[in-house]
């Protein structure tokens, strides 16, 4: 096996896992006992979802996705501080 | 190559960090030992994965981005898991712990609001 037949085994390895991990955070979703349960697996998917991203981008030798990911990251924060500070508003006081 | 094995290796941690961080979301069993899990390990796990990109690119404008993307990541996700964490304890989702010092200081917040 040569570096790069590695290379690609260990990418499409990676990719496989990185998307049982945000399977695993869709059962937290679905299953998560209260919402800040929800909230916290929505964040993980999140940062999953860019890493996907991330190896999809060395997988196609391109830098262009790693907008994307920025723009992905940016709004997975957004929606889990507006998340977080209604639910704060909601059940708090 | 030496920085092709460095990728694999930056790679394989990576995508590693990142399922340990989601089992660990499915697996433990409270929300406070929960939280844990995402903030810590799926991000070193993405940093992981950035570095493994930048060596990939190589070109300044990649990696410039990447960094980028790395320290953006290291801002935001321990903010975004304060401020779960504060709006569940004020939600009472109660800790498991023998020793609660935030409790007075929370009951003090109210108190003055």
């Amino acid at each position: 096996m040569t570096l790069a037949e590695l290379k690609l085994a260990v990418l499409y390895v990676a990719l496989v896992a990185v998307a049982l991990a945000a399977m695993l955070c869709m059962f937290r979703i679905v299953r998560g006992p209260s919402p800040f349960d929800r909230v916290l697996a929505f964040d993980c998917l999140a940062l999953d979802l860019v890493g996907a991203i991330l190896l999809e981008s060395i997988l196609l030798e391109t830098d262009v996705f790693v907008d994307i990911a920025l723009v992905v990251l940016l709004l997975g924060f957004i929606g889990t501080m507006s998340l977080a500070t209604y639910l704060d508003r909601l059940h708090g006081d | 190559m030496v920085t092709d094995y460095f990728e694999i290796a930056a790679l394989v941690l990576g995508a590693f960090f990142m399922l340990v961080a989601s089992l660990g979301v499915v697996r433990l069993e409270n929300f406070y030992t929960r939280i844990h899990a995402p903030t810590k390990a799926a991000t070193l796990g993405l940093a992981f994965l950035l570095v493994a990109l930048a060596i990939h690119l190589g070109a300044a404008t990649g990696a410039a981005k990447a960094l980028l993307a790395m320290l953006f990541v290291g801002m935001t996700a321990p903010v975004g898991a304060h401020i779960l964490a504060r709006a569940a304890y004020r939600s009472e989702i109660h800790p498991m712990a023998k020793i609660d010092e935030y409790s007075a200081f929370a009951k003090r917040q109210n108190g003055k609001r």
